[in-house]
């Protein structure tokens, strides 16, 4: 497989756009209960009233939305971190994000403490998302802050972000060790992730952070390539390396913080669909990063498929499944594909 | 001198089980030690692993499970106990002014990751330690690691069918036989009430019971759906499998599709005082969640939510004694009919009475909502 010509690539990008509406109709006509797809499609449109009809509205159009939504952010976000930090292995979750979203939720979950005043303070849950974006964000501002002491190279950024998560994760450790059964299980279940918990409002919220990362995404590609032939080079073709990374990570942090506070932490998406992207588009970041979006929305999409349907009427935690079809999906393109993605 | 050896071994072997055997037949309810009269010691008592544990003389420093605290406090020897896992008490300001104040944390039995700390129980020195059965704790994480001398019994105070039995083990441990045996007929009465009652129902309804999280339910094999057979009910999700205190992540139109006649949500009362029926002063943290629950998109067509039969219940003190009191509340839940003369509020009180908090915990009514009395 050689480097797809420009034109190829264009092609690619244009036939992956059509996958997103497949996965709707896929994803709003599969899940615990069987309800034929031509019943589906009448619900969509309205014309049946009564169960059906509440069943693919209230609780499988938000949730596809959700996960069509979610994946194409993280993997956005997961493409312009690596861009950023010119590091394969980056990731918003290698900057103590999910680390810092787990402990806010933790706090929820096992101590009871709600941090800011949003929700029912008796709903778990609903105290744990909010504790989850409040605490990522201020892992955000701590990393970036800290990074900016040193230069905002792309070594610091990487390193403040896993010495952030370390600290996160000790201190969630910490509360685990404290907490009682229940609250420990419900705390497992919520770090594995799923999206069975996001409701209309999550959706909005989702929005905004697609929103948020398209934009961005948008406005930075061409600075992004020219990030990845080194900071030098960048300077001297018109890119400022220092604002272009603070702003990129801030912003990415940030629409991956919502991310995590309606989905929990679901990893792989963000660490693996730019990869997948630039086996399939090559290494420009003009085509990597929609390509990782649809790659994103793919994974996620399929994922929690089969985290409804797979052991129903039970729900496995989807970012069980993203990881267990993911990587081999991954290790296949990583071992068939002949060229070098990464210098 | 190996033949000797399993000589020894198979002779050893046959005394235990023999000694065991008024404990492993059924004609010997009355108990794990004598009818009456003071026990004897050295005492054997079988755990409710099957395991044969002999007791040197009456167990005076007691390590115990959450559950096994609860119970302690009900055959009035909280004293006894120098260690447990305070992550099931700091929630609960009643039951703390009940606890010694030098109880030693040992960590915790249940739930994923369950670790307790074996220093910290060997170096307390109990004469005993109350575990959890294995379903709950694996077997050689305790026994192999400590030090012989400490004697672990196995027992689970959740599994309604084992009760009776645990809390009369329990009470001759502890040389407090007649407590025990008092405490056992109370629960075995409560238990027999129920299966007497529900035996004549017309017809059992389909529970679906959400467990301090949504669509959080347990599965078949767990104790929660033993509780909702044995109180006359049909656990809907109970062609889904699980062991102990095991919970399933179910998804939302799947209950609605098996269309319930009784909804029950359980809230952590031991965890959080506004689900603390001796603390919260209003029931409006449960009326919180029963309103959730009844404005979830599509409930309105399932049968429990069209005919008014949600209920929010907290769960405090359920092991022992309490988990008897909690089968009467299920069962009086799904048939109501059938258990008019009941009073749950004069239950709770005796249990509170029993436990020995009834001065921190006056006039609790709240844990049902909407109050069923």
């Amino acid at each position: 497989m050689g480097l797809p010509s420009g034109k190829l690539k264009g092609f690619f990008v244009v036939l992956a756009t059509a996958l997103p509406p497949l996965l709707f109709f896929a994803s709003v006509s599969l899940g615990s209960i069987s309800i034929p797809f031509d019943r589906v499609l009448s619900a969509l449109v309205g014309n049946v009233e009564g169960v059906e009809r509440t069943i693919v509205w209230s609780y499988r159009v938000p949730r596809t939305i959700a996960s069509l939504v979610a994946g194409a952010t993280l993997a956005i976000n997961g493409a312009v971190l690596q861009a950023l930090t010119r590091n394969p292995l980056a990731s918003p979750f290698t900057l103590g994000l999910s680390s810092a979203a787990s402990f806010g939720a933790a706090l929820a979950i096992i101590v009871g403490k709600k941090l800011i005043g949003v929700g029912d303070p008796l709903v778990l849950t609903a105290a744990a998302s909010t504790n989850a974006f409040v605490l990522s964000v201020l892992a955000m501002v701590v990393v970036t802050g800290l990074a900016s002491l040193r230069g905002m190279t792309p070594e610091s950024l990487v390193l403040s972000g896993i010495a952030v998560a370390y600290l996160f994760s000790a201190a969630t450790s910490f509360l685990q060790y404290l907490a009682g059964e229940t609250q420990l299980r419900i705390f497992v279940m919520w770090a594995m992730g799923d999206l069975m918990r996001v409701d209309w409002l999550g959706v909005y919220l989702l929005i905004v952070a697609l929103a948020i990362s398209t934009m961005l995404s948008l406005k930075m590609a061409w600075d992004l390539n020219a990030l990845s032939l080194g900071d030098e080079t960048a300077t001297s073709l018109g890119t400022n390396p220092k604002s272009t990374r603070l702003v990129g990570t801030l912003a990415t942090a940030f629409s991956t913080a919502l991310v995590i506070s309606q989905i929990g932490p679901v990893g792989f998406v963000c660490l693996m669909s730019p990869h997948i992207a630039r086996y399939l588009v090559g290494t420009d970041n003009r085509y990597v990063i929609p390509m990782a979006a649809v790659m994103g929305t793919t994974l996620l999409t399929i994922a929690d498929i089969g985290a409804r349907t797979l052991m129903r009427p039970a729900e496995m935690p989807v970012g069980i499944i993203t990881a267990m079809f993911g990587a081999p999906f991954f290790l296949g393109l990583f071992v068939r594909a002949r060229r070098q993605v990464w210098q | 001198m190996a033949s000797l050896t399993v000589l020894a071994v198979a002779v050893a072997c046959f005394l235990t089980v023999y000694l065991a055997l008024p404990i492993l037949t059924p004609t010997s309810t009355e108990g794990a030690s004598a009818k009456t009269g003071p026990t004897k010691y050295p005492l054997t008592v079988v755990d409710s692993d099957g395991r044969t544990v002999v007791i040197e003389r009456p167990a005076r420093r007691v390590v115990a499970q959450t559950y096994a605290v609860w119970v302690l406090a009900s055959l009035n020897a909280t004293d006894l106990v120098v260690g447990t896992s305070m992550a099931s008490f700091r929630g609960d300001p009643i039951f703390m002014q009940k606890l010694p104040k030098d109880v030693v944390d040992i960590g915790s039995f249940y739930g994923p990751g369950a670790k307790v700390n074996v220093e910290a129980i060997a170096s307390l020195g109990p004469d005993v330690v109350i575990a959890p059965t294995r379903l709950y704790y694996p077997e050689a994480e305790l026994e192999a690691r400590l030090p012989p001398n400490i004697k672990v019994i196995r027992l689970s105070f959740l599994d309604v069918k084992e009760l009776v039995k645990e809390i009369r083990v329990l009470g001759a441990v502890i040389n407090k036989t007649e407590e025990a045996e008092e405490l056992a007929k109370k629960v075995e009465s409560l238990i027999k009430l129920v299966s007497e009652r529900v035996a004549s129902a017309s017809k059992r309804p389909k529970v679906y019971l959400e467990w301090y999280s949504p669509y959080f339910t347990p599965a078949n094999g767990t104790i929660f759906h033993e509780l909702i057979v044995l109180a006359g009910g049909v656990n809907v999700f109970s062609d889904l499998r699980a062991s102990g205190q095991g919970f399933v992540q179910v998804s939302p139109e799947s209950v609605i599709q098996r269309a319930p006649d009784v909804i029950i949500r359980c809230v952590p009362g031991w965890m959080m005082p506004a689900y603390n029926p001796c603390v919260a002063k209003n029931e409006s943290a449960l009326k919180a969640l029963y309103d959730e629950m009844k404005r979830r998109p599509g409930w309105e067509s399932i049968p429990a939510v069209a005919n008014d039969r949600v209920y929010v219940i907290s769960s405090i003190y359920d092991g022992g004694y309490g988990k008897a009191v909690q089968l009467v509340l299920m069962a009086k839940l799904l048939h109501p009919e059938l258990f008019e003369d009941v009073n749950l509020n004069d239950l709770f009180d005796d249990l509170v009475r029993t436990m020995g908090i009834d001065r921190y915990c006056v006039g609790a009514r709240i844990w049902v909502y909407p109050a069923v009395s």
